[in-house]
Protein backbone atom coordinates (compact mmCIF):
# COMPACT_ATOMS: atom_id res chain seq x y z
CA UNK A 1 0.00 0.00 0.00
CA UNK A 2 1.74 3.13 -1.09
CA UNK A 3 1.26 6.59 0.82
CA UNK A 4 -1.34 7.70 -2.01
CA UNK A 5 -3.52 5.23 -0.92
CA UNK A 6 -2.88 5.09 3.05
CA UNK A 7 -3.96 9.19 2.80
CA UNK A 8 -6.87 8.51 0.61
CA UNK A 9 -8.09 5.57 3.38
CA UNK A 10 -7.64 7.45 6.26
CA UNK A 11 -9.42 10.74 4.50
CA UNK A 12 -12.23 8.09 3.77
CA UNK A 13 -12.68 6.55 6.84
CA UNK A 14 -12.69 10.19 8.60
CA UNK A 15 -15.07 11.83 6.29
CA UNK A 16 -17.49 8.28 6.90
CA UNK A 17 -17.03 9.05 10.73
CA UNK A 18 -17.72 13.06 10.10
CA UNK A 19 -21.37 11.21 8.24
CA UNK A 20 -21.87 9.00 11.31
CA UNK A 21 -21.45 11.98 13.77
CA UNK A 22 -23.81 14.42 12.04
CA UNK A 23 -26.29 11.70 11.56
CA UNK A 24 -25.98 10.95 15.22
CA UNK A 25 -26.65 14.97 15.60
CA UNK A 26 -29.61 15.04 13.87
CA UNK A 27 -31.16 12.14 15.81
CA UNK A 28 -30.31 13.13 18.86
CA UNK A 29 -30.11 16.61 19.18
CA UNK A 30 -33.12 18.46 20.47
CA UNK A 31 -34.24 20.88 18.59
CA UNK A 32 -34.09 21.73 14.59
CA UNK A 33 -31.53 24.42 14.92
CA UNK A 34 -29.32 22.50 16.33
CA UNK A 35 -30.17 19.59 14.31
CA UNK A 36 -29.28 22.06 11.28
CA UNK A 37 -26.09 22.65 12.42
CA UNK A 38 -24.86 19.28 13.48
CA UNK A 39 -25.72 17.96 9.96
CA UNK A 40 -24.79 20.48 7.78
CA UNK A 41 -21.55 20.71 9.48
CA UNK A 42 -20.79 17.28 9.48
CA UNK A 43 -22.11 16.81 5.97
CA UNK A 44 -19.72 19.44 4.50
CA UNK A 45 -16.90 18.60 6.45
CA UNK A 46 -17.40 14.96 5.77
CA UNK A 47 -18.13 15.04 2.15
CA UNK A 48 -14.99 17.05 1.80
CA UNK A 49 -12.87 14.39 3.29
CA UNK A 50 -14.31 11.86 0.93
CA UNK A 51 -14.09 14.04 -1.98
CA UNK A 52 -10.06 14.56 -1.19
CA UNK A 53 -9.62 10.49 -0.59
CA UNK A 54 -11.60 9.67 -4.27
CA UNK A 55 -9.40 12.75 -5.57
CA UNK A 56 -6.63 11.00 -4.61
CA UNK A 57 -7.88 8.05 -6.68
CA UNK A 58 -8.83 9.13 -9.67
CA UNK A 59 -7.07 8.76 -12.66
CA UNK A 60 -7.69 11.85 -14.85
CA UNK A 61 -7.43 15.83 -13.94
CA UNK A 62 -11.14 16.27 -15.33
CA UNK A 63 -12.52 13.20 -12.49
CA UNK A 64 -10.57 15.64 -9.89
CA UNK A 65 -12.53 19.07 -11.52
CA UNK A 66 -16.07 17.13 -11.08
CA UNK A 67 -15.90 15.36 -7.68
CA UNK A 68 -14.26 18.92 -6.31
CA UNK A 69 -17.28 20.55 -8.33
CA UNK A 70 -19.74 18.37 -6.85
CA UNK A 71 -18.48 19.56 -3.25
CA UNK A 72 -18.55 22.94 -4.26
CA UNK A 73 -22.32 22.32 -5.59
CA UNK A 74 -23.28 20.39 -2.35
CA UNK A 75 -21.67 22.80 0.03
CA UNK A 76 -23.78 25.56 -1.96
CA UNK A 77 -27.08 23.90 -1.65
CA UNK A 78 -26.95 22.62 1.68
CA UNK A 79 -25.76 26.00 2.88
CA UNK A 80 -28.80 27.37 1.54
CA UNK A 81 -31.16 24.97 2.55
CA UNK A 82 -30.48 24.52 6.07
CA UNK A 83 -30.46 29.02 6.15
CA UNK A 84 -34.16 28.20 4.02
CA UNK A 85 -35.42 25.45 6.85
CA UNK A 86 -34.40 27.93 9.80
CA UNK A 87 -35.62 30.99 8.43
CA UNK A 88 -39.17 29.07 8.31
CA UNK A 89 -38.74 27.78 11.70
CA UNK A 90 -37.58 30.97 13.20
CA UNK A 91 -41.10 32.47 11.59
CA UNK A 92 -42.95 30.02 12.59
CA UNK A 93 -42.11 31.34 15.87
CA UNK A 94 -39.78 27.96 16.97
CA UNK A 95 -37.59 29.22 19.60
CA UNK A 96 -33.95 28.03 20.16
CA UNK A 97 -33.51 25.32 22.52
CA UNK A 98 -31.83 26.31 25.30
CA UNK A 99 -30.44 24.79 28.54
CA UNK A 100 -33.06 26.28 30.86
CA UNK A 101 -35.93 23.80 29.05
CA UNK A 102 -34.40 21.24 30.33
CA UNK A 103 -35.33 19.07 27.91
CA UNK B 1 -27.66 -14.46 -3.33
CA UNK B 2 -26.99 -13.12 -6.54
CA UNK B 3 -27.30 -8.63 -6.63
CA UNK B 4 -29.93 -9.77 -9.33
CA UNK B 5 -32.21 -12.04 -7.19
CA UNK B 6 -31.69 -9.39 -4.77
CA UNK B 7 -32.90 -6.32 -6.06
CA UNK B 8 -35.59 -7.93 -8.33
CA UNK B 9 -36.94 -9.86 -5.05
CA UNK B 10 -36.98 -6.28 -3.77
CA UNK B 11 -38.79 -4.78 -6.53
CA UNK B 12 -41.12 -7.74 -5.76
CA UNK B 13 -41.38 -6.61 -2.40
CA UNK B 14 -41.66 -2.79 -3.06
CA UNK B 15 -44.61 -3.58 -5.48
CA UNK B 16 -46.37 -5.20 -3.11
CA UNK B 17 -45.73 -2.66 -0.48
CA UNK B 18 -47.43 -0.21 -2.94
CA UNK B 19 -50.24 -2.32 -3.82
CA UNK B 20 -51.43 -2.91 0.00
CA UNK B 21 -51.22 1.34 0.40
CA UNK B 22 -53.18 1.76 -2.77
CA UNK B 23 -55.57 -0.76 -1.49
CA UNK B 24 -55.39 0.65 2.39
CA UNK B 25 -54.33 4.23 3.37
CA UNK B 26 -57.26 6.45 2.98
CA UNK B 27 -56.15 9.39 1.86
CA UNK B 28 -55.52 10.48 -1.52
CA UNK B 29 -52.21 12.13 -1.25
CA UNK B 30 -50.98 8.69 0.18
CA UNK B 31 -52.73 6.23 -2.66
CA UNK B 32 -50.80 8.38 -5.16
CA UNK B 33 -47.73 7.62 -3.16
CA UNK B 34 -48.11 4.59 -3.49
CA UNK B 35 -48.59 3.89 -6.95
CA UNK B 36 -45.51 5.59 -7.25
CA UNK B 37 -43.82 3.53 -5.08
CA UNK B 38 -45.42 0.02 -7.01
CA UNK B 39 -44.02 1.91 -10.23
CA UNK B 40 -40.44 1.77 -8.46
CA UNK B 41 -40.95 -1.87 -7.50
CA UNK B 42 -41.85 -2.89 -11.14
CA UNK B 43 -38.81 -0.71 -12.64
CA UNK B 44 -36.42 -2.41 -10.00
CA UNK B 45 -37.83 -5.77 -11.48
CA UNK B 46 -36.75 -5.24 -15.11
CA UNK B 47 -33.36 -3.20 -13.98
CA UNK B 48 -32.72 -6.02 -11.89
CA UNK B 49 -33.42 -8.60 -15.10
CA UNK B 50 -31.19 -6.54 -17.47
CA UNK B 51 -28.27 -7.08 -15.37
CA UNK B 52 -28.05 -11.11 -15.37
CA UNK B 53 -24.53 -11.99 -16.33
CA UNK B 54 -22.60 -9.78 -14.27
CA UNK B 55 -19.41 -10.14 -16.88
CA UNK B 56 -20.87 -8.60 -20.12
CA UNK B 57 -22.84 -4.65 -19.84
CA UNK B 58 -26.21 -4.90 -19.07
CA UNK B 59 -28.79 -4.85 -21.38
CA UNK B 60 -29.86 -1.48 -22.37
CA UNK B 61 -33.56 -2.08 -23.76
CA UNK B 62 -35.02 -2.55 -20.37
CA UNK B 63 -33.01 0.49 -19.32
CA UNK B 64 -34.71 2.36 -21.97
CA UNK B 65 -38.10 1.13 -21.22
CA UNK B 66 -37.92 2.33 -17.19
CA UNK B 67 -36.51 5.80 -18.68
CA UNK B 68 -38.81 6.47 -20.11
CA UNK B 69 -41.07 4.63 -17.73
CA UNK B 70 -40.06 7.36 -14.85
CA UNK B 71 -40.85 10.11 -17.15
CA UNK B 72 -44.47 8.56 -17.87
CA UNK B 73 -44.97 8.34 -13.96
CA UNK B 74 -43.99 12.02 -12.93
CA UNK B 75 -46.54 13.00 -15.89
CA UNK B 76 -49.09 11.13 -14.71
CA UNK B 77 -48.57 11.86 -11.05
CA UNK B 78 -48.78 15.10 -11.70
CA UNK B 79 -52.20 14.62 -13.37
CA UNK B 80 -53.54 12.54 -10.15
CA UNK B 81 -52.33 15.84 -8.11
CA UNK B 82 -54.36 17.74 -10.39
CA UNK B 83 -57.24 15.86 -10.28
CA UNK B 84 -56.51 15.57 -6.17
CA UNK B 85 -56.82 19.29 -6.06
CA UNK B 86 -59.89 19.72 -8.22
CA UNK B 87 -61.36 17.83 -5.42
CA UNK B 88 -60.34 19.67 -2.38
CA UNK B 89 -60.74 23.01 -4.39
CA UNK B 90 -64.53 24.00 -4.74
CA UNK B 91 -64.53 25.22 -8.46
CA UNK B 92 -66.41 28.38 -7.13
CA UNK B 93 -63.28 29.90 -5.74
CA UNK B 94 -61.31 29.54 -8.74
CA UNK B 95 -61.15 32.71 -10.28
CA UNK B 96 -62.46 32.83 -14.00
CA UNK B 97 -61.08 33.87 -16.90
CA UNK C 1 -18.69 -11.17 -6.26
CA UNK C 2 -17.41 -9.08 -3.65
CA UNK C 3 -18.87 -10.24 -0.52
CA UNK C 4 -18.79 -6.33 1.15
CA UNK C 5 -20.72 -5.13 -2.06
CA UNK C 6 -22.43 -7.93 -1.58
CA UNK C 7 -23.65 -6.69 2.36
CA UNK C 8 -24.18 -3.20 1.09
CA UNK C 9 -26.92 -4.72 -1.77
CA UNK C 10 -28.67 -6.04 1.17
CA UNK C 11 -28.59 -3.02 3.64
CA UNK C 12 -29.51 -0.96 0.50
CA UNK C 13 -32.24 -3.15 0.05
CA UNK C 14 -33.55 -3.87 3.32
CA UNK C 15 -33.62 0.27 3.81
CA UNK C 16 -35.31 0.98 0.71
CA UNK C 17 -38.55 -1.56 1.93
CA UNK C 18 -38.24 0.00 5.38
CA UNK C 19 -37.94 3.36 4.19
CA UNK C 20 -41.00 2.99 1.48
CA UNK C 21 -43.05 1.35 4.26
CA UNK C 22 -42.87 4.42 6.95
CA UNK C 23 -44.16 6.42 3.61
CA UNK C 24 -47.31 4.07 4.14
CA UNK C 25 -47.25 4.39 8.09
CA UNK C 26 -45.71 7.71 8.63
CA UNK C 27 -48.40 9.78 10.63
CA UNK C 28 -47.59 12.78 8.92
CA UNK C 29 -48.20 13.67 5.25
CA UNK C 30 -45.42 15.92 5.01
CA UNK C 31 -43.11 13.23 6.41
CA UNK C 32 -44.50 10.85 4.25
CA UNK C 33 -43.31 12.35 1.24
CA UNK C 34 -40.09 13.64 2.41
CA UNK C 35 -39.25 9.95 3.17
CA UNK C 36 -40.52 9.28 -0.63
CA UNK C 37 -37.99 11.80 -1.88
CA UNK C 38 -35.19 9.70 0.49
CA UNK C 39 -36.74 6.76 -1.09
CA UNK C 40 -36.05 8.26 -4.75
CA UNK C 41 -32.32 9.01 -3.65
CA UNK C 42 -31.73 5.88 -2.47
CA UNK C 43 -33.36 3.94 -4.97
CA UNK C 44 -30.61 6.20 -7.53
CA UNK C 45 -28.11 4.35 -5.71
CA UNK C 46 -29.85 1.07 -6.57
CA UNK C 47 -29.77 1.45 -10.01
CA UNK C 48 -26.06 2.54 -9.99
CA UNK C 49 -25.15 -0.42 -8.74
CA UNK C 50 -27.42 -2.02 -11.60
CA UNK C 51 -25.25 -0.70 -13.90
CA UNK C 52 -27.93 1.87 -15.12
CA UNK C 53 -26.58 5.05 -14.47
CA UNK C 54 -28.65 6.33 -16.82
CA UNK C 55 -31.67 5.65 -15.24
CA UNK C 56 -29.97 7.01 -11.75
CA UNK C 57 -29.41 10.14 -13.50
CA UNK C 58 -33.45 10.61 -14.21
CA UNK C 59 -34.26 9.17 -11.21
CA UNK C 60 -32.73 11.43 -8.56
CA UNK C 61 -33.53 14.43 -10.78
CA UNK C 62 -37.20 13.39 -11.55
CA UNK C 63 -38.37 10.21 -9.62
CA UNK C 64 -36.83 12.13 -6.41
CA UNK C 65 -36.48 15.45 -6.86
CA UNK C 66 -39.42 16.42 -9.15
CA UNK C 67 -42.33 14.30 -7.95
CA UNK C 68 -41.59 15.18 -4.80
CA UNK C 69 -41.53 18.87 -5.32
CA UNK C 70 -45.15 18.05 -7.02
CA UNK C 71 -46.37 16.60 -3.92
CA UNK C 72 -45.17 18.88 -1.56
CA UNK C 73 -46.77 21.59 -3.79
CA UNK C 74 -50.32 19.92 -3.56
CA UNK C 75 -50.00 19.42 -0.10
CA UNK C 76 -49.26 23.11 0.83
CA UNK C 77 -52.07 23.83 -1.54
CA UNK C 78 -54.67 21.59 0.59
CA UNK C 79 -53.27 22.93 4.54
CA UNK C 80 -53.68 26.45 3.38
CA UNK C 81 -57.40 26.22 1.91
CA UNK C 82 -59.52 27.68 4.39
CA UNK C 83 -58.68 28.50 7.13
CA UNK C 84 -54.92 28.92 8.59
CA UNK C 85 -55.41 26.42 10.90
CA UNK C 86 -53.72 23.17 10.23
CA UNK C 87 -56.74 20.98 9.14
CA UNK C 88 -58.20 18.35 11.87
CA UNK C 89 -56.43 15.07 11.67
CA UNK C 90 -56.90 11.74 12.85
CA UNK C 91 -55.04 8.57 12.65
CA UNK C 92 -57.13 5.62 12.31
CA UNK C 93 -56.84 2.45 13.39
CA UNK C 94 -54.47 1.03 10.58
CA UNK C 95 -52.18 4.36 11.18
CA UNK C 96 -53.02 5.65 7.89
CA UNK C 97 -53.33 9.80 8.37
CA UNK C 98 -56.69 10.73 7.68
CA UNK C 99 -58.05 14.45 7.20
CA UNK C 100 -61.11 15.28 7.72
CA UNK C 101 -61.18 18.00 4.91
CA UNK C 102 -59.98 15.81 2.81
CA UNK C 103 -62.21 13.29 0.35
CA UNK C 104 -61.24 9.78 0.51
CA UNK C 105 -62.38 6.99 -1.76
CA UNK C 106 -64.07 5.32 0.81
CA UNK C 107 -66.18 6.88 4.36
CA UNK C 108 -64.19 6.91 7.19
CA UNK C 109 -65.85 4.07 9.28
CA UNK C 110 -63.38 2.37 7.38
CA UNK C 111 -64.12 -0.95 5.50
CA UNK C 112 -65.22 -4.19 7.56
CA UNK C 113 -63.08 -7.05 7.93
CA UNK C 114 -63.95 -9.07 4.75
CA UNK C 115 -63.21 -5.73 2.66
CA UNK C 116 -59.84 -5.70 4.24
CA UNK C 117 -59.53 -9.54 4.06
CA UNK C 118 -60.41 -9.34 0.03
CA UNK C 119 -58.01 -6.67 -0.72
CA UNK C 120 -55.38 -8.03 1.47
CA UNK C 121 -56.10 -11.26 -0.18
CA UNK C 122 -55.56 -9.97 -3.61
CA UNK C 123 -52.53 -8.06 -2.69
CA UNK C 124 -50.86 -11.29 -1.02
CA UNK C 125 -51.72 -13.47 -4.31
CA UNK C 126 -50.28 -10.75 -7.33
CA UNK C 127 -47.35 -10.39 -4.99
CA UNK C 128 -46.92 -14.38 -5.22
CA UNK C 129 -47.74 -14.42 -8.11
CA UNK C 130 -45.11 -11.97 -9.11
CA UNK C 131 -42.39 -13.93 -7.23
CA UNK C 132 -42.98 -17.20 -8.80
CA UNK C 133 -42.45 -15.20 -12.37
CA UNK C 134 -39.74 -13.18 -11.38
CA UNK C 135 -37.38 -15.49 -9.27
CA UNK C 136 -36.73 -18.18 -12.09
CA UNK C 137 -36.11 -15.06 -14.82
CA UNK C 138 -33.31 -13.97 -12.13
CA UNK C 139 -31.40 -17.29 -11.35
CA UNK C 140 -31.39 -17.95 -14.89
CA UNK C 141 -28.01 -17.44 -16.40
CA UNK C 142 -28.89 -17.66 -20.46
CA UNK C 143 -30.78 -14.01 -20.77
CA UNK C 144 -32.80 -13.71 -23.71
CA UNK C 145 -30.68 -10.85 -24.90
CA UNK C 146 -32.20 -8.46 -28.09
CA UNK C 147 -29.25 -8.90 -30.87
CA UNK C 148 -28.02 -5.29 -30.56
CA UNK C 149 -24.42 -4.81 -30.46
CA UNK C 150 -23.73 -5.02 -34.01
CA UNK C 151 -26.50 -2.91 -34.81
CA UNK C 152 -24.85 -0.32 -32.18
CA UNK C 153 -22.43 0.19 -35.40
CA UNK C 154 -25.11 1.93 -37.39
CA UNK C 155 -27.05 3.35 -34.79
CA UNK C 156 -25.15 6.97 -34.87
CA UNK C 157 -24.61 6.78 -31.40
CA UNK C 158 -22.04 5.19 -28.69
CA UNK C 159 -24.26 5.04 -25.44
CA UNK C 160 -26.73 1.42 -26.13
CA UNK C 161 -29.49 3.36 -24.10
CA UNK C 162 -29.69 6.76 -26.19
CA UNK C 163 -29.66 4.22 -29.77
CA UNK C 164 -32.39 2.57 -27.86
CA UNK C 165 -34.14 5.37 -27.01
CA UNK C 166 -34.20 7.56 -30.15
CA UNK C 167 -33.11 5.05 -32.52
CA UNK C 168 -34.17 1.12 -32.51
CA UNK C 169 -36.77 2.34 -30.10
CA UNK C 170 -37.92 5.60 -31.04
CA UNK C 171 -41.65 4.68 -30.62
CA UNK C 172 -41.49 4.27 -27.64
CA UNK C 173 -39.74 7.71 -27.10
CA UNK C 174 -42.27 9.39 -29.64
CA UNK C 175 -45.40 8.48 -27.91
CA UNK C 176 -43.55 9.08 -24.39
CA UNK C 177 -43.59 12.22 -25.83
CA UNK C 178 -47.07 12.55 -26.37
CA UNK C 179 -48.02 11.11 -23.04
CA UNK C 180 -46.50 14.37 -21.74
CA UNK C 181 -48.04 16.45 -24.17
CA UNK C 182 -51.18 15.28 -23.11
CA UNK C 183 -50.07 15.32 -19.39
CA UNK C 184 -49.79 18.97 -19.46
CA UNK C 185 -52.71 19.61 -21.63
CA UNK C 186 -54.86 17.76 -18.63
CA UNK C 187 -53.32 19.48 -16.02
CA UNK C 188 -53.67 22.64 -17.23
CA UNK C 189 -57.20 22.28 -18.47
CA UNK C 190 -57.60 21.03 -14.84
CA UNK C 191 -56.60 24.13 -13.06
CA UNK C 192 -58.36 26.03 -16.07
CA UNK C 193 -55.26 28.71 -16.13
CA UNK C 194 -55.91 30.06 -13.16
CA UNK C 195 -52.68 28.48 -11.75
CA UNK C 196 -50.18 30.83 -10.70
CA UNK C 197 -46.72 30.24 -9.10
CA UNK C 198 -46.95 32.18 -5.78
CA UNK C 199 -43.12 32.74 -4.83
CA UNK C 200 -43.28 30.17 -2.19
CA UNK C 201 -39.79 31.00 -0.85
CA UNK C 202 -38.98 33.86 1.44
CA UNK C 203 -36.59 36.18 -0.50
CA UNK C 204 -33.62 37.00 1.11
CA UNK C 205 -29.63 37.61 0.24
CA UNK C 206 -28.93 34.00 0.70
CA UNK C 207 -31.24 32.61 -2.06
CA UNK C 208 -31.21 34.97 -4.41
CA UNK C 209 -27.56 34.88 -4.54
CA UNK C 210 -27.80 31.24 -4.52
CA UNK C 211 -30.06 30.71 -7.96
CA UNK C 212 -27.57 33.27 -9.30
CA UNK C 213 -25.13 31.46 -8.90
CA UNK C 214 -26.56 28.09 -9.60
CA UNK C 215 -28.72 29.00 -12.64
CA UNK C 216 -25.55 29.14 -14.94
CA UNK C 217 -23.87 25.83 -13.16
CA UNK C 218 -27.73 24.06 -14.04
CA UNK C 219 -27.86 25.29 -17.50
CA UNK C 220 -23.92 24.40 -18.59
CA UNK C 221 -24.37 20.95 -16.80
CA UNK C 222 -27.90 20.39 -18.77
CA UNK C 223 -25.94 21.15 -21.78
CA UNK C 224 -22.59 18.66 -20.82
CA UNK C 225 -25.59 16.02 -20.38
CA UNK C 226 -27.02 16.19 -23.39
CA UNK C 227 -24.08 16.68 -25.14
CA UNK C 228 -22.63 13.50 -23.65
CA UNK C 229 -25.36 11.52 -23.82
CA UNK C 230 -24.70 10.05 -27.42
CA UNK C 231 -21.55 8.14 -26.15
CA UNK C 232 -22.15 8.19 -22.29
CA UNK C 233 -24.54 8.48 -19.71
CA UNK C 234 -27.10 11.25 -20.27
CA UNK C 235 -29.34 12.80 -22.67
CA UNK C 236 -32.37 14.16 -23.62
CA UNK C 237 -34.51 13.34 -20.63
CA UNK C 238 -31.77 13.74 -18.00
CA UNK C 239 -31.12 17.12 -19.01
CA UNK C 240 -34.46 18.28 -19.56
CA UNK C 241 -35.13 17.40 -15.89
CA UNK C 242 -32.02 19.64 -15.02
CA UNK C 243 -33.36 22.81 -17.06
CA UNK C 244 -37.03 22.16 -15.56
CA UNK C 245 -35.42 21.86 -11.96
CA UNK C 246 -33.55 24.92 -12.96
CA UNK C 247 -36.98 26.81 -13.99
CA UNK C 248 -38.76 25.46 -10.70
CA UNK C 249 -36.16 27.19 -8.52
CA UNK C 250 -36.69 30.61 -10.76
CA UNK C 251 -40.34 30.33 -10.44
CA UNK C 252 -40.26 29.72 -6.62
CA UNK C 253 -38.11 32.44 -5.74
CA UNK C 254 -38.63 36.12 -5.72
CA UNK C 255 -35.80 36.52 -8.16
CA UNK C 256 -36.70 38.01 -11.40
CA UNK C 257 -37.88 35.53 -13.86
CA UNK C 258 -37.97 35.89 -17.55
CA UNK C 259 -41.19 36.40 -18.75
CA UNK C 260 -41.90 34.12 -22.10
CA UNK C 261 -44.32 35.12 -24.51
CA UNK C 262 -47.69 32.72 -24.46
CA UNK C 263 -47.11 32.34 -28.18
CA UNK C 264 -43.63 31.33 -27.80
CA UNK C 265 -44.36 29.16 -24.91
CA UNK C 266 -46.95 27.13 -26.60
CA UNK C 267 -44.12 27.13 -30.09
CA UNK C 268 -41.06 25.77 -27.65
CA UNK C 269 -43.97 23.25 -25.75
CA UNK C 270 -44.85 21.24 -29.20
CA UNK C 271 -41.42 22.04 -31.20
CA UNK C 272 -39.95 18.10 -29.47
CA UNK C 273 -42.90 16.60 -30.65
CA UNK C 274 -42.97 18.28 -34.21
CA UNK C 275 -39.34 17.56 -34.78
CA UNK C 276 -39.61 14.26 -33.74
CA UNK C 277 -42.58 13.42 -36.05
CA UNK C 278 -40.94 15.36 -38.64
CA UNK C 279 -37.73 13.55 -38.77
CA UNK C 280 -39.90 10.90 -38.24
CA UNK C 281 -41.33 11.62 -41.43
CA UNK C 282 -38.50 12.15 -43.18
CA UNK C 283 -36.84 8.89 -42.72
CA UNK C 284 -40.18 7.28 -44.45
CA UNK C 285 -39.49 9.48 -47.41
CA UNK C 286 -35.46 8.80 -47.36
CA UNK C 287 -35.15 5.52 -46.09
CA UNK C 288 -38.80 3.73 -46.60
CA UNK C 289 -40.20 3.43 -43.26
CA UNK C 290 -41.28 5.40 -40.24
CA UNK C 291 -38.27 6.70 -37.52
CA UNK C 292 -35.54 4.83 -39.71
CA UNK C 293 -32.58 7.12 -39.99
CA UNK C 294 -30.22 7.16 -43.00
CA UNK C 295 -27.29 5.67 -41.21
CA UNK C 296 -24.92 8.62 -42.27
CA UNK C 297 -26.93 11.25 -40.89
CA UNK C 298 -28.38 9.02 -37.57
CA UNK C 299 -26.14 10.38 -35.10
CA UNK C 300 -27.37 14.35 -36.86
CA UNK C 301 -30.71 13.25 -36.54
CA UNK C 302 -30.42 12.04 -32.93
CA UNK C 303 -28.79 14.78 -32.01
CA UNK C 304 -31.13 17.36 -33.20
CA UNK C 305 -33.89 15.27 -32.18
CA UNK C 306 -32.57 15.25 -28.75
CA UNK C 307 -31.39 19.41 -28.50
CA UNK C 308 -35.47 19.79 -29.33
CA UNK C 309 -36.85 17.60 -27.28
CA UNK C 310 -34.80 18.46 -23.72
CA UNK C 311 -36.57 22.08 -24.16
CA UNK C 312 -39.65 20.57 -24.50
CA UNK C 313 -39.76 18.18 -22.22
CA UNK C 314 -38.13 20.78 -19.63
CA UNK C 315 -40.85 23.22 -20.51
CA UNK C 316 -43.39 20.24 -19.60
CA UNK C 317 -41.57 19.50 -16.43
CA UNK C 318 -42.27 22.95 -15.11
CA UNK C 319 -45.99 23.74 -16.06
CA UNK C 320 -46.54 20.29 -14.82
CA UNK C 321 -44.82 22.20 -11.63
CA UNK C 322 -47.18 25.03 -12.14
CA UNK C 323 -50.21 23.37 -12.73
CA UNK C 324 -50.12 21.62 -9.10
CA UNK C 325 -49.06 24.94 -7.83
CA UNK C 326 -51.39 27.05 -5.52
CA UNK C 327 -53.79 29.47 -7.40
CA UNK C 328 -53.40 33.34 -7.85
CA UNK C 329 -56.08 34.18 -5.42
CA UNK C 330 -54.64 31.67 -2.81
CA UNK C 331 -50.93 33.04 -3.11
CA UNK C 332 -51.95 36.33 -2.79
CA UNK C 333 -54.14 35.55 0.65
CA UNK C 334 -51.07 34.13 2.21
CA UNK C 335 -48.83 36.63 1.10
CA UNK C 336 -50.80 39.53 3.16
CA UNK C 337 -51.23 36.90 5.79
CA UNK C 338 -49.63 37.45 9.26
CA UNK C 339 -48.24 34.52 9.68
CA UNK C 340 -45.79 33.57 7.16
CA UNK C 341 -44.43 30.76 8.41
CA UNK C 342 -47.51 28.51 8.32
CA UNK C 343 -45.83 26.31 5.94
CA UNK C 344 -46.15 22.37 5.76
CA UNK C 345 -41.93 22.63 6.06
CA UNK C 346 -42.03 22.90 10.05
CA UNK C 347 -45.54 22.87 11.06
CA UNK C 348 -45.26 19.89 13.14
CA UNK C 349 -42.61 20.70 14.60
CA UNK C 350 -42.54 21.17 18.25
CA UNK C 351 -42.66 24.78 19.43
CA UNK C 352 -42.01 24.96 23.04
Amino acid sequence: MSTNDLVSCVSLVLGAFFFLAGTMGMLRFPDVYTRLHALTKADNLGLGLLVFGLALQAESWLAVAKLFLVWGLVMLASTTCCHLVAQAAWQAGISPWSRRDGQ
Amino acid sequence: MTPTLNYALTGVVLFSVGLSGLFFCAHLLRKILSVNMAGSGVFLVFVALARRQPDVPPDPVPQALVLTGIVVAVSATAVALALFRRLTHEPAEEPHG
Amino acid sequence: MDSSLAWFDAILTLTLVVVALRVLFAQDLFQAIVLFIVFGLLLSLAWCRLGAVDVALAEAAIGAGLTGALFLNTLATTRRHGDQAPPAETIDRKGAWVDDKLPTLRPRPSTPWTGRLAFGLVAGSVTAWMAAVVVPLAVSSDAPRIAIDEAMLRSGVTNPVTAVLLNFRAYDTLLEVAVLMLAVLTVSSLTAGSARVSKALPSGPVLTSFVRLILPVVVMVAVYVLWSGTKAPGGAFQAAALLGAGGVLLLVTDTQSPSCARYLRRVLLVAGLAVFLLVGLGGMLGAGRFLEYPPAWAGVLITLVETVLTVSIALVLVMLFVGTSPTGAEGSARASDETPGATPLVSRERTS
